[in-house]
């Protein structure tokens, strides 16, 4: 668990800064945020990180189509989506276009870190 | 003194004395015309552009809601006060974009002002003072016995077009 | 049903919506401020003439902080989260305890970000509820006068009738003296699909 990198996609700073804040007080270290899609994949390629937090709602490219620019890529890519969104049917679609956990906000830092941990972070 | 509140897709006039005023101007655009011989004045606060847009979607039946229907209607309530648009001009406000989401392309803000100012041209009513475009709301007032218009905007204080 | 009028009994059954999808909503700002207790008023469903909606938000010329969302999916509806310039200082000092005053980048970001579970909460509850398809665009923030923001948003998504069908509620937490108002609009055109999913004919 130690050192493990973590790409942070979220459109909202706010949300960034909170996700980093509870990552990096369980040990983990933020490579990189990116604001939506476009440079989440863009900064997937570059720095190949170890875990991905994915939102869905976002500008310019959402998390849905992201994950699946990643996961062709690289079919062992380890993404969490975290989204306000929790529709069923926009969860399955999630993990069926290769998220290994969907996680709803608002959230409790327990969950995240749990759903980091079994990914295999 | 007598103040008129002129709500959204609405309008009024007065003669001689009278405060006309409309708060709360986003994308929409306020339109003063005045005839400074007679004192007569109007205020107009339009939504959108253009009624043949929105013919099909009924429910529509309020005219100040366009600019193209407004401004000819608000000028008809002149005349029947004794003002004459040969003799008006104009003056106007708003026209904003409050959201970053409206800087893509041409906003609602912007299609209201071409449509004000084309409305107007083709009345014959020029325009002699303006604060159009940006990104706040704005306040009009004014005052029918001076033709003074004031715009105020929140965090900038007021000032006279 | 005439798309120009609305009855007694549809609007009940959107009162119904809005209440259980704004709980929702407000679970969700509860949690988001430690699991203080946030107040919902019943909320509001009404047809309300064009001309009225700004008086409705509280009209004039204070500013407003206003949030804004719109979905989109197999229905659009415009919701818009409105607070008062003191609420909204009051909420981002509850969401980051130490930081004061000043609305700064990080600060409005904080209340984009509430306005994004607070809609997507809403949104969820409803479309479990009607199985519908709601998808929330990214949520936009404007700080000035309420009938401003109002009608800007109004004219953009082209939700301009003589009449608006709107549901409205206010929110209120018990410690962080915030309060808030939920204006939701749907598109009128859309609304017999809503009914149509509940068994309402």
């Amino acid at each position: 668990m130690l050192g493990k990198k973590v790409l942070i996609t979220d459109d909202t700073a706010f949300m960034r800064m909170t996700l980093k804040n509870v990552l990096e007080k369980n040990g983990y270290e933020v490579a990189a945020e990116a604001e939506d899609g476009v440079q989440a994949v863009e900064k997937y390629e570059e720095l190949k990180p170890d875990l991905v937090t994915m939102d869905i709602t976002m500008p310019n490219m959402d998390g849905i189509t992201a994950i699946k620019k990643i996961m062709e890529k690289d079919p062992q890519a380890k993404i969490v989506v975290v989204s306000a969104m929790g529709q069923k049917a926009l969860v399955i679609e999630a993990l069926n276009s290769g998220a290994k956990d969907f996680i709803v906000k608002p959230f409790q830092p327990d969950r995240i870190v749990e759903a980091l941990q079994k990914v295999g972070g | 003194m007598e103040t008129v509140k002129v709500k959204i897709a609405d309008l009024a006039v007065l003669r001689d004395r009278g405060i006309l005023i409309t708060v709360g101007l986003g994308s929409c655009v306020g339109i003063a015309i005045y005839d400074s011989s007679n004192r007569v004045g109007g205020l107009a606060h339009i939504l959108l552009a253009d009624s043949e847009q929105f013919k099909n979607k009924g429910n529509n039946f309020n005219q100040a809601k366009f600019a193209n229907t407004a401004i000819p209607v608000m000028v008809k309530e002149i005349e029947k006060l004794g003002g004459k648009p040969g003799k008006s001009y104009a003056k106007i406000a708003g026209g904003s974009q409050l959201f970053d989401f409206q800087k893509a392309g041409i906003s609602v803000g912007e299609k209201n002002i071409e449509a004000v100012r084309n409305t107007l041209k083709q009345l014959g009513i020029p325009v002699k003072g303006e604060d159009v475009g940006g990104n706040h709301g704005r306040t009009m007032r004014f005052f029918v016995d001076s033709g003074r218009v004031a715009i105020s905007t929140v965090g900038k204080g007021e000032k006279e077009i | 049903m005439d798309e120009h009028q609305i009855d007694s009994n549809r609007l009940d059954v959107l009162k119904e919506l809005a209440n259980i999808g704004l709980g929702n909503a407000v679970t969700s700002l509860s949690q988001m401020l430690g699991e203080e207790k946030v107040d919902m008023a019943v909320p509001v469903a009404n047809t309300v003439p064009l001309q009225d909606v700004p008086d409705f938000l509280g009209g004039g010329e204070v500013p407003v902080a206003g949030i804004y969302i719109q979905s989109s999916g197999d229905v659009r509806l415009t919701i818009l989260f409105v607070l008062s310039m003191d609420s909204a200082t009051n909420l981002v000092s509850s969401l980051m305890p130490g930081v004061d005053g000043e609305l700064d980048e990080m600060a409005v970001s904080a209340l984009i970000e509430v306005g994004n579970i607070l809609t997507a909460s809403y949104l969820n509850a409803i479309s479990m509820m009607t199985n519908l398809q709601l998808m929330p665009s990214p949520p936009e923030i404007a700080v000035d006068m309420a009938g401003a923001i109002i009608t800007t948003i109004m004219a953009e998504a082209h939700m301009i009738d003589d009449e608006i069908v709107l549901m409205k509620t206010t929110l209120n937490t018990v410690d962080s003296e915030v309060e808030g108002n939920v204006l939701i609009l749907p598109d009128y055109g859309e609304l017999e699909k809503i009914f149509g999913l509940l068994g309402i004919s």
